[in-house]
C-alpha cells in the first residue's frame, strides 16, 4: 500500500508525462479492442456463409421432383465422399419460406404462390475446394434451371479477414512498441527528476528493489488505467453502432456482442495493459537505473 | 570490530587518498578522524560504507571483508553502518516525520512500528513537536539532527558523521557534538571526520589523525595533534 501511496505521489509531480503515457498506451488498447471485436465478428461472418448452403440448384418453377429423383440426386452427391449437408426444398417449402420473410408486405403476398416458385436442392460441402464438382454433378440434373455457387464469395471474404487480421497485428505491433518507448521515456524522466532522492536512498541502504518500485508501479498503473479506458471507449462504440451494424448485418447472427466476450476482453486488455507497462518499467529502471 | 588493514585507495585520475591505512575500532568506541581538507577522511567514511573499494588492503566489518560482499549485503552493511552527512541529504519535498521514517521503510517495517520509532527518535535529538515541518523550515542545526535522527532511528551498530558541524555555528556545532556523544553512550559505535579542533580537544576520545593519505596519528585519548 505505502509504495502504491508513493507511485501516486510519483505521478502526480509529472501529470503531463502521465497524461502522455496513458493516452499513447490507451490508443493502443484501443486499436487492440476494435480489431479484437472485428475478428471475433469476421469469424462468426465467416461460420455464417460457411454453415449455409453453399450451392443452391433451383429447378423449372412450379415444378417439384419426387423421392426417386432426390435419392438419385443425393446419392450422386454423396459418392464423392465431399458432401456435407443436402436439403431439398420444395416449391410449396419455397412459398412458406418466401411467406414468411414477406409476412408484412401483402401486396408481394398476393402476387406470389407455389406455381411459380422454383423447387431447389442446397448443398455445402465439407472443404470449400471441394464446391466446383459437387456443383457440376448438381449443374447436369435433369430439370436444373440455375445454380447459385458461394465458393468465390466465401472465398474472398476468407481472404480479406486473413488481410483485416495481418494489418491488425501490424498496426497492434507498432502501437505496442510505440507504448513501450513512450512509458520508458516518461518513467525514464520520472528517474531523472529524482536522482537525488534515489542517491538518498541508496546511502541510507535501500535495495534495488525498493528504488525500482515506485517506478515499476507506476508503469503497470498508465498499463492498466489505459486498458480500463480503452475497454470503455470500444463498449460504448460498439454500443453506439450496434443499431446501424445490426441493420447491415441483417440475418447474421452478431449483435449483440455477448457481455462475457467483453469482459474477456476487459481481461485480455488489463494483462497486456500491464505487460507493457511492466516490460517498460523495467527497460527504463534498467536503463536509467545502473549501479 | 572494524579493522582496516593496509588499505590504499588511488582513484582513476592517479590521486592516492589513502596510503596502506591501518586501524582497528572496537564496538561502543567513540573515535574522531581529523586532518585537513584532502586529508582522506572522507574516503575513509566511504570505505567503510562501500561506496567505493579499496586498490589494495583489507576491510573487515564484524569480521565481514567488504571487498567480497554481494549488492544485497552492502544495503544491509549501509543499514547497520548509518550515515551523518555534512550537507544533511534530506529529502526537501517530505517533512520531517518522513525524512526520519524513510530508514524504516527501507528497513520494512510496519506504519505503526514506523510511527512509534520515528516520534521517539525525533524525541531523542530534541525534535518533538516539528515532525510536520519541511526541511526548509529549519535552522542548519535542526536539520542536523533530523539527519541524525533518520541515521539512528533504525539503531545502527555503526554511526558515521561525516563533518556534521561543517555548516553549523559553534554553539549549535557544539550541540550536535554532545548527541553524537549520547548515541555513543547508548552502545553505538561513533566515527567521525571533523576539522573542529576545539571540540575534538574538549571531548578527550580516541583521535586518529590523518595527513595526507597516511595515518601519522592514533591517540587512546588524545588531542588533535596534526
Amino acid at each position: 500500500m505505502k509504495f502504491l501511496d508513493s507511485t501516486i505521489k510519483l505521478m502526480k509531480r509529472s501529470p503531463f508525462q502521465v497524461l502522455a503515457a496513458i493516452m499513447a498506451t490507451t490508443m493502443t488498447l484501443l486499436v487492440i479492442s476494435v480489431f479484437s471485436l472485428l475478428s471475433f465478428g469476421s469469424i462468426k461472418v465467416l461460420k455464417y456463409f460457411e454453415s449455409a448452403p453453399q450451392v443452391i440448384a433451383f429447378f423449372k418453377p412450379g415444378e417439384d421432383l419426387d423421392d426417386i429423383q432426390i435419392a438419385n440426386i443425393k446419392a450422386q452427391l454423396e459418392k464423392t465422399g465431399k458432401l456435407n449437408d443436402f436439403r431439398y426444398v420444395s416449391t410449396r417449402e419455397a412459398e412458406a419460406i418466401y411467406k414468411e420473410k414477406n409476412k408484412d408486405n401483402p401486396l408481394l403476398l398476393e402476387l406470389v404462390d407455389y406455381n411459380i416458385l422454383p423447387a431447389s436442392i442446397e448443398i455445402s460441402a465439407n472443404e470449400l475446394e471441394d464446391l466446383s464438382e459437387l456443383n457440376k454433378i448438381l449443374s447436369i440434373q435433369e430439370g436444373v434451371d440455375d445454380v447459385v455457387f458461394y465458393e468465390d464469395i466465401i472465398e474472398n471474404l476468407g481472404k480479406w479477414i486473413r488481410s483485416i487480421k495481418s494489418l491488425g497485428l501490424g498496426v497492434i505491433g507498432y502501437l505496442t512498441l510505440e507504448s513501450i518507448l513512450v512509458i520508458l521515456v516518461v518513467t525514464g524522466m520520472q528517474i531523472a527528476v529524482k536522482r537525488d532522492e534515489i542517491e538518498i536512498k541508496k546511502l541510507l541502504g535501500a535495495t534495488r528493489s525498493f528504488i525500482i518500485k515506485p517506478f515499476m508501479i507506476s508503469g503497470v498503473l498508465y498499463g492498466l488505467i489505459s486498458s480500463f479506458i480503452a475497454w470503455i471507449i470500444s463498449y460504448l462504440l460498439l454500443l453506439y453502432s450496434t443499431p446501424f451494424l445490426a441493420n447491415w448485418l441483417q440475418d447474421i447472427p452478431i449483435l449483440p456482442v455477448p457481455f462475457w466476450f467483453m469482459l474477456a476482453l476487459l481481461g485480455a486488455e488489463l494483462l497486456f495493459g500491464g505487460l507493457i507497462g511492466a516490460i517498460s518499467g523495467l527497460i527504463a529502471t534498467r536503463r536509467f537505473l545502473k549501479e | 570490530m572494524i579493522v582496516f588493514q593496509q588499505v590504499t585507495k588511488k582513484f582513476n585520475d592517479g590521486t592516492k587518498a589513502l596510503k596502506k591505512a591501518s586501524f582497528q575500532i572496537k564496538p561502543g568506541e567513540f573515535v574522531f578522524f581529523v586532518g585537513s581538507s584532502g586529508a582522506g577522511k572522507t574516503t575513509i567514511m566511504k570505505l567503510l560504507r562501500r561506496e567505493i573499494l579499496p586498490s589494495s588492503g583489507t576491510i573487515l566489518i564484524n569480521e565481514l571483508d567488504l571487498s567480497q560482499i554481494e549488492a544485497e549485503q552492502i544495503s544491509d552493511l549501509r543499514r547497520d553502518v548509518a550515515v551523518c552527512f555534512q550537507d544533511y541529504k534530506l529529502l526537501n519535498d517530505r517533512t520531517v516525520f518522513e525524512n526520519v521514517a524513510l530508514s524504516l521503510e527501507i528497513d520494512g517495517l510496519e506504519p505503526k512500528e514506523i510511527k512509534e520509532k520515528t516520534i521517539e527518535a525525533l524525541k531523542n535529538v530534541g525534535l518533538k513537536g516539528k515532525d510536520k515541518f519541511f526541511p526548509v523550515q529549519l535552522s542548519g542545526g535542526e536539520l542536523q539532527r533530523v539527519g541524525i535522527a533518520r541515521a539512528i532511528v533504525s539503531k545502527p551498530s555503526v554511526l558515521i558523521a561525516d563533518e556534521p558541524t561543517g555548516n553549523l555555528d559553534p554553539k549549535s556545532g557544539f550541540k550536535i557534538f554532545k548527541l553524537f556523544k549520547e548515541i555513543n553512550l547508548s552502545g553505538t559505535t561513533v566515527l567521525m571526520a571533523t576539522h573542529n579542533s576545539s571540540v575534538v580537544d574538549k571531548f578527550k576520545e580516541r583521535v586518529i589523525v590523518i595527513k595526507n593519505g597516511k595515518i601519522i596519528n592514533d591517540s587512546k585519548k588524545g588531542k588533535y595533534q596534526s
